[in-house]
């Protein structure tokens, strides 16, 4: 019996849905969670007051300009926060405190303090925490299949590439020497048409960061093992918005991990150019007794017609729960009082790995991952 | 037409019968083998006139009909093979590694070019349908500057030869892999890294992470622990500025379906031995640089080097100069 069948629906507060809605929305749908408010700090930006209202409108639910007034009033149960990145975390242990359950979007934050202030409060607060993530794809939960079947023997090295074909404005050496420097709010702002906004927020942050958690996520899911020790490296190669502020727009990391396992990770939003579908995500196993290529957008149902737009993506995936199973996983762990399929320490040991191989990037150097004693 | 002379050919006969029909310009007149069975087979095949166990005892009305030789020599004679013909005024085609070491390759190009031969490092992967597509939209523009280049090979496992070192055995499983990302990248990787897999000796499954000027990289996994029986696999993604390349087995896989589905790799050919000896029949007669030259064979034997370095180590290294450091 699925959680769906179960207890009456969590009524949910929407915390901050600045950026692309689709961790608010895939909640939502699921039977067991029911909006009731959207709320926000009311310093916050016009620009984010109009997305919060927008998102409210379409669910016809109030928007207060006050979040603690909003618990306080809504009595919400759950908080779905997908604000900028630099507030998740904040919004996450204020949730917490209010004894709310929690799911947050990615990144968990662009600070490791802050991670482990939202472990303190979920845990002190005995509520469960959720990472948005994409480990219920069907090739996803195909490979874990597969590795717990034993049918690759001892795992020995996993590589996941995550390559995501989205543009980020205009490319690299576009900017003359004379015109200001590409502003990362403004330009991230502009990009939530295209969805393309995940990095939306004061502080500038690389695709490893914005996007860093769902390979690493992957490899956490099918090995179970932490990455000890990182070398990386890092650049601005596609878009002049990440050159001008210093951040990466592709990575290649070596990652040392628990029981002498070895795992690579190459990354980067690479263009749309660059790929017919949403990028190219792939991850190859190698065990002690065989090995495993599995490409991550499968299955596909592959539709071309005269006069299709080149931004339509020719690919369109299909048997796609990930967003069901990710909300039904939630309800289940509340329900039963278990952990989440990502939770907050696990999600912190992943922020921890992206920092590590952005200080590795810069310096050129190995480095230790700063992991919770 | 160039008369060609084939050194310790070794099990090679029905490459060099396969190719025979699609070499244009070149004649092969003299083989060269300490099994002088596998000598005389390969000469009968080709229409060799002259057979020899090793190049020394070449008759020299041979030698001197000879314009240039190709090179199959084990690693440890490669060399010293190379400096003989160049000497006796020979182009030479040698297989990859060029040497053991950066001292000895270029000892060999030196040799070559103080007799004014051509020496071509061959390297078959160079000459195969995947990276010949990728380096070719790499150089006509389309896919803009190199950023990132991740290659998997993945073979069958084989048991070792107990006269080879574990230095060799490792140089031999990524060697070529190595060159490959160089090559696609023109440069030297300016940062190596190589860890070894788990529970598998470093000859059998070598990781190596490479960086290159202006931020390019490269992610290169070689491993030879696939089950003996199975199929290798590859793939080799570039991704450039302006777009990317994807050659993947897995794309260029087909199924059987009987009581269980299995994926029928689609072979690339094997024309790939031709045209890498066309490559240098073509540069010794238009006497230009050919691809795969001296200088391309001593870069990658000195990474490779390096990236033993590292994996002993457990420490990275970085190009200083003319040579690299562990930091």
């Amino acid at each position: 019996m699925c959680s769906a069948e179960l207890g009456n629906p969590f009524r949910v507060a929407v915390l901050s849905v600045v950026k692309h809605s689709y961790v608010a929305r895939a909640m939502i749908s699921h039977g067991r969670f029911e909006p009731v408010v959207v709320a926000d700090d009311a310093n916050q930006p016009d620009w984010v007051h109009r997305r919060n209202q927008e998102f409210a409108d379409e669910f016809q639910i109030p928007y207060l300009r006050n979040v603690e007034q909003a618990i306080d009033q809504y009595q919400p149960e759950i908080a779905v926060i997908s604000s900028a990145a630099e507030r998740h975390c904040d919004l996450s242990v204020r949730a917490a405190n209010a004894n709310l359950h929690v799911v947050q979007d990615k990144p968990m934050s662009t600070q490791l303090s802050e991670c482990d202030r939202v472990i303190e409060a979920v845990e002190r607060n005995d509520v469960r925490f959720m990472m948005w993530n994409r480990n219920c794809l069907p090739a996803i939960l195909q490979a874990q299949e597969v590795v717990r079947s034993g049918r690759l023997g001892n795992l020995q090295a996993i590589h996941v590439d995550f390559y995501f074909a989205k543009d980020a404005g205009p490319p690299i050496g576009s900017r003359r020497a004379s015109d200001r420097p590409m502003d990362w709010l403004e330009s991230l702002k502009a990009a939530h048409a295209t969805g393309a906004d995940g990095g939306v927020g004061l502080k500038p942050i690389g695709e490893l960061e914005v996007e860093g958690i769902y390979p690493l996520a992957y490899i956490h899911m099918l090995t179970a093992a932490r990455v000890e020790r990182v070398a990386a490296r890092t650049t601005s190669h596609f878009h002049q918005l990440h050159a001008d502020n210093d951040v990466d727009d592709l990575a290649t990391v070596t990652l040392e991990m628990e029981n002498s396992l070895l795992g690579t990770l190459c990354l980067g939003r690479i263009g749309n150019a660059s790929h017919p579908d949403i990028g190219e995500i792939q991850l190859h196993l190698m065990g002690s007794e065989g090995s495993l290529v599995v490409s991550e957008s499968r299955p596909e149902v592959a539709v071309y017609y005269r006069g299709q737009p080149d931004t339509e993506f020719r690919h369109t995936r299909v048997a796609n729960h990930n967003d069901w199973l990710l909300a039904d996983d939630f309800a289940r762990a509340i329900d039963g009082n278990t952990d989440t399929c990502l939770d907050a320490r696990v999600s912190r040991a992943i922020c921890a790995t992206v920092h590590a191989a952005i200080e590795s990037g810069r310096t050129g150097l190995l480095v230790d991952v700063n992991h919770l004693p | 037409m160039i008369r060609l002379a084939l050194i310790d050919v070794g099990g090679r006969c029905s490459d060099y019968c396969a190719a025979l029909p699609h070499l244009h310009g070149a004649t092969i007149t003299s083989v060269v083998d300490a099994d002088s069975t596998i000598a005389d087979k390969v000469a009968a095949q080709v229409g060799a006139q002259t057979t020899a166990h090793s190049w020394v005892e070449l008759p020299a009305a041979a030698v001197q009909s000879i314009d240039a030789v190709v090179v199959h020599s084990p690693l440890p004679r490669r060399q010293e093979i190379v400096c003989q013909a160049a000497a006796a005024g020979k182009h030479v085609l040698v297989d990859t590694p060029l040497a053991e070491s950066s001292e000895a390759a270029q000892g060999a190009i030196e040799a070559c070019t103080s007799a004014s031969v051509h020496l071509m490092v061959g390297q078959p992967m160079r000459f195969m349908p995947y990276q010949r597509t990728i380096r070719e939209s790499l150089e006509a523009g389309k896919l803009g500057t190199a950023g990132l280049v991740r290659l998997h090979h993945w073979h069958p496992e084989k048991s070792e030869s107990i006269d080879r070192s574990t230095s060799q055995a490792v140089m031999d499983l990524a060697v070529h892999e190595v060159d490959i990302a160089c090559w696609l990248f023109e440069a030297f990787p300016n940062f190596v890294y190589a860890r070894s897999l788990s529970g598998i000796t470093p000859q059998q499954g070598l990781q190596l992470h490479l960086g290159f000027p202006a931020g390019g990289m490269a992610l290169i996994d070689c491993t030879r622990s696939l089950p003996a029986n199975s199929d290798p696999y590859y793939s080799l993604t570039l991704i450039g500025s302006t777009g990317a390349a994807y050659a993947d087995d897995h794309r260029n896989t087909n199924l059987l379906l009987r009581s269980d589905c299995v994926g029928l790799k689609v072979s690339q050919g094997h024309d790939y031995f031709a045209r890498q000896l066309q490559e240098f029949v073509d540069a010794v007669k238009h006497d230009r640089t050919p691809n795969g030259t001296g200088e391309d064979g001593k870069r990658a034997i000195a990474v490779m080097l390096t990236a033993i370095e590292s994996l002993q180590s457990r420490r990275a290294a970085k190009r200083v100069g003319d040579r690299y450091v562990l930091c």
